[in-house]
């Protein structure tokens, strides 16, 4: 350390160099005036004294290396001779900097991702000993949720080894100050929170006793939910809220980074679950468990315990029962992440193929430009400079060039990550943690110094290598070693080629996959729609008919509205929405026995607003009231199903235990409901204004959700404003959902694969880019290098074409050597895309013949640069140069 | 930095922390006195001498102070620290030690 300090101290205070040179100065005229004392003429004086000093140049340089500051003089002389380097040669610094930013600012985006979401401990203290039990069936497939009654013999079970809490969550409406609003209400265990080991920032959390009475009706807030809707008021502990309909007082407000369950950012209430709703039969099932182990405890113990209770349970069921036959336990972590892993795993390969790329692709420049500065550090040599010194000086510019690189590169990845921050909070669970930290700025760190020493050190170590004499005599690269760094550079370029192949093939399958989705006949129209959803607070019309009061109102004002064709009412409107309503149903006709389909019920307008053709029959108009026979329309998949095909017009339709008959009176057209991508389900639309309170569908179909259609005559973008307000002032009470149009909803049913083919293609173009760049660098080089070869080759009556085609030849072995490798790389390694592929094989020779072809013209536009630069080389300045 | 273990560089070290001792000197000085005493059998050459001088300076053994030589000239005279005092009474000790082995060794008489 001291040593450290009187190094910085004479560094700073640095004596002039002048000093030592009038203190050797003053020591010769000692020494001369001592020779004339000993009786010498001044000049043999003066004569001697020098020889008897020796070298002053030698003695000077051997007092500077004492000083202490002086190793790190030697590393600031090497940097501002870096600098002078690269500043005369810019060209190659950018390119060769841009490069690096753009590998490692991917780099780091996706780290930061995979950090976030993959890597860094959850939210919670001693998170490492939270499991979620999942229940498999005898066929091996999870099962969704638990039942209370098997969560209670499952704590019975594991008294002594976990503490097993559970949730479930539905949306519901709570009552705030500015109107009702859709929330999320997770009913909880009252030892949830216990078990997860969180407090709530503000007041308490439940008490065992709260999950027992049935009358106590507490909540706990979340941040968001206290912050957006209570303005933050600390009053509202202990004050009453309205959550459908019912009335909770609010003792809690959770911290603000807690979350439960984990995905998204939902405005959450929590609520305790209450006795009596454990033990109705309607909520009986799927209840969300979670488990944390006690300590010292082995999770393979617990799920041993778990799975032999599990196997009693599922021994007394009844047959027929779906009942779980043994208990996996999952690392919570993984149980959240299990979906995406496979996808940031492939997309992490890909950047590090991207990183890989960059760093060749340098190292190729490097090298390239060793073989141009071979004289420069022979002479350097000769003058002295120490093998050591003249590789430090090869690593300090490596080294700068990455830092240069890595400073661009950070900056790339905090703009991508927020570029994508909305798309991947839609796309990821965890997105909270996902930012360039510490972590992330230490993982850049890394590959930054790795990127230097990867790249620096090659030409670094070929450079001291270099003998001197030989480079100096032949002036100029010439030698065989030559041929071996050019091996090596052409080996690093085909790696590269292969590589971006790899990615590009990727993207491509991806962009089919987009195109094919974006192209599936959905059987409606897209355009000129706007859609809304609305949760129903039937609470509030208990006794009240919601078609009169609510649904035939609303309608009828919107329909009215300057700009609105027509608008329609359904339970569930096509695309994206899956919730949907499956009841067994029972026609005389049937050809199979077990039916199900999904029902819905919709206004007489339905099909003018989603412009869908009716097959046969027809669809609901005016005369359909509740007093008129009860009319229902299917899909043509339900007639095929359930008909083979036949007429079913005119046929009953019992809906399972429901005491309600429907005649068949039109066959629609098959819609894609849910995604482009997923078959088309059996379907049954009843008439809406048919359906009475106390019929058994009437709840279910109009008092839960309700989604509003509209077919506008302008943009339905531009309507959105207006509709809202007029909703809203039509009934407050009513929360309606996002807005959205119809084209976009479309497209957010496809987002993850959107997603994919816009990462991959990014990371395919870049590939490409860095790799045309690469290409470029390296013919250029070598064209420069071969100036005098070419200069004799015209000189001997080589004409412009043959010159250019000597150069192009070599680009295009290049390209074909690394597009073999890359086609072989690429079929192998497409199977990692398979389960994001729709209507495309991953083997799809439309792709891997155009991404060759891709390739081979930005390559040969990429030559055809230094090709011309070739052909145009005069001769005579050629032979006189070097 | 551990101190230099080499016998030349240590040597020439202490041969000029005790010409110091006895007044302060320039260079010239230093190896006229180390010259002199030594009846000319050493004669230290000035490639050696500077380095020398400027790193005991560095370790902070020796001080340095321009002043005025016998004949006017301006000239860098060193003299020693505390800290070189010190230094040059381990190394004497560590020298008698050594020049006593050495000497023991060397007058084994022959066998």
């Amino acid at each position: 350390m001291r040593e450290l300090l009187s190094r910085l101290r004479f560094f700073f205070s640095r004596t002039p160099a002048g000093a030592l040179d009038e203190e050797l100065q003053f020591h010769l005229e000692q020494a001369t005036q001592a020779n004339i004392a000993a009786g010498m003429t001044p000049e043999e004086a003066h004569r001697r004294a020098r020889i008897e000093f020796g070298g002053v140049e030698s003695a000077r340089e051997q007092t500077f290396v004492q000083r202490p500051g002086w190793w790190m003089e030697t590393v600031l002389q090497d940097t501002r001779f870096a600098l002078r380097q690269l500043h005369k040669s810019l060209g190659f610094a950018l390119t060769a900097i841009l490069t690096l930013a753009l590998g490692i600012g991917v780099a780091t985006a996706m780290f930061a991702i995979v950090d976030g979401v993959l890597l860094r401990p959850l939210a919670f203290p001693h998170a490492q000993q939270l499991y979620t039990p999942v229940g498999i069936d005898a066929t091996g497939e999870e099962m969704y949720g638990v039942s209370y009654a098997e969560i209670k013999q499952w704590q019975e079970a594991t008294r002594n080894s976990a503490e097993i809490a559970f949730e479930r969550g539905d949306a519901d409406i709570l009552d705030t100050p500015s109107g009702a609003q859709l929330i999320y209400k997770e009913t909880i265990s009252a030892n949830l929170l216990r078990t997860l080991g969180v407090q709530p920032m503000l007041g308490r959390g439940f008490l065992p006793q709260e999950q027992e009475e049935c009358q106590s009706h507490v909540a706990l807030l979340s941040y968001a939910t206290w912050r957006a809707l209570f303005a933050s008021n600390p009053k509202i502990l202990g004050q009453a809220v309205r959550i459908g309909g019912q009335t909770y007082y609010v003792i809690g407000i959770m911290p603000p980074h807690f979350e439960y369950p984990l995905w998204g950012n939902k405005i959450e209430v929590w609520t305790p679950v209450a006795r009596s709703a454990l033990e109705n039969k309607q909520e009986y099932m799927n209840h969300m468990p979670i488990l944390r182990l006690k300590p010292g405890v082995k999770p393979a113990i617990v799920q041993a315990e778990l799975s032999s209770v599990q196997a009693h349970i599922a021994q007394a069921a009844k047959p027929g029962d779906e009942v779980a036959t043994h208990v996996r336990l999952t690392a919570l972590r993984d149980s959240i992440v299990a979906g995406v892993r496979p996808a940031l795993t492939a997309l992490e390969i890909a950047v590090v193929l991207i990183w890989l790329i960059a760093c060749c692709n340098v190292a190729g420049l490097l090298l390239a430009r060793l073989a141009s500065r071979r004289v420069e550090i022979a002479v350097r040599g000769a003058l002295g400079a120490g093998k050591w010194r003249i590789v430090r000086q090869f690593l300090t510019e490596s080294l700068l060039v990455s830092a240069a690189g890595a400073v661009i590169g950070l900056g790339l990845a905090v703009f991508t990550l927020q570029v994508f921050r909305r798309t991947l909070e839609k796309q990821l669970p965890l997105t909270r943690n996902i930012h360039v930290n510490p972590a992330v700025l230490l993982a850049l760190a890394g590959f930054t110094l790795l990127t230097g020493l990867i790249f620096g050190s090659i030409p670094a170590i070929l450079a001291a290598r270099a003998p001197l004499e030989e480079t100096l005599k032949s002036g100029g690269p010439t030698s065989s070693k030559d041929r071996g760094q050019a091996r090596l550079r052409n080996g690093l370029l085909i790696g590269e080629i292969a590589v971006s192949m790899i990615l590009l093939v990727g993207a491509g399958l991806m962009l089919r996959t987009v195109y094919a989705l974006r192209h599936v006949p959905l059987g409606f129209r897209t355009d000129h729609i706007v859609l809304t959803s609305f949760t129903v607070p039937n609470y509030d019309y208990k006794g009240r008919d919601l078609n009169t009061t609510l649904w035939d109102p609303l309608l009828e004002r919107v329909q009215h509205l300057p700009g609105v064709q027509f608008a329609s009412l359904s339970t569930v409107m096509p695309i994206g929405h899956t919730m949907e309503l499956l009841t067994d149903v029972s026609t005389p006709g049937t050809t199979k026995s077990n039916v199900t389909a999904v029902v819905r019920a919709a206004s007489p307008d339905q099909l003018r607003v989603l412009g869908i053709r009716m097959y046969a029959g027809r669809f609901f108009n005016a005369q359909d009231t509740p007093s008129s026979m009860p009319v229902a329309v299917v899909n043509r998949a339900f007639v095929q199903r359930y008909f083979n095909g036949k007429n079913a017009i005119g046929e009953p339709i019992r809906f399972g235990t429901v005491p309600m008959r429907a005649t068949i009176v039109g066959v629609l057209d098959d819609v894609h409901q849910e995604k482009a991508a997923t078959p088309i389900q059996p379907e049954i639309y009843v008439c809406m204004d048919q359906l009475k309170p106390g019929n058994g569908l009437y709840i279910p179909l109009l008092g839960w959700f309700m989604e509003l259609a509209i077919r506008t005559q302008t943009a339905p973008g531009a309507m959105i404003p207006e509709l809202r307000r007029v909703i809203h002032r039509e009934n407050p009470d009513l929360v309606a959902g996002d807005f959205t149009t119809m084209k976009q909803a479309v497209e957010d049913s496809i987002g993850s694969q959107r997603l994919a083919a816009r990462v991959v293609g990014i990371f395919g173009g870049l590939a490409l880019l860095i790799t045309v760049v690469g290409l470029y660098g390296l013919l250029s080089y070598s064209v420069a290098q071969r100036t005098r070869e070419i200069g004799i080759r015209m000189a001997l009556g080589a004409d412009r074409a043959r010159v250019m085609g000597m150069v192009l030849r070599q680009a295009l072995m290049l390209l074909i050597l690394g597009i073999a490798m890359g086609l072989a790389l690429a079929f192998w390694s497409t199977r990692l895309l398979h389960s994001f592929l729709y209507g495309v094989s991953k083997h799809d020779p439309w792709t891997l013949a155009a991404v060759p072809l891709l390739l081979l013209l930005c390559g040969v536009i990429s030559a055809f640069v230094p090709a011309r630069r070739a052909a145009f080389v005069d001769p005579m300045v050629a032979l006189r140069h070097e | 930095m551990p101190p230099s273990t080499d016998l030349l560089q240590g040597t020439l070290d202490v041969l000029i922390l005790k010409t110091l001792a006895l007044e302060p000197m320039h260079g010239w000085g230093v190896a006229q006195r180390i010259q002199q005493i030594s009846k000319d059998v050493l004669q230290i050459g000035q490639g050696s001498l500077y380095p020398a001088l400027h790193r005991l300076e560095y370790k902070g053994w020796i001080e340095s102070d321009w002043g005025a030589s016998d004949n006017n000239r301006r000239a860098k005279y060193y003299s020693l620290t505390r800290k070189g005092r010190k230094q040059l009474e381990a190394e004497l000790a560590t020298w008698e030690r050594l020049s006593t082995a050495i000497a023991l060794v060397l007058e084994t008489p022959a066998s």
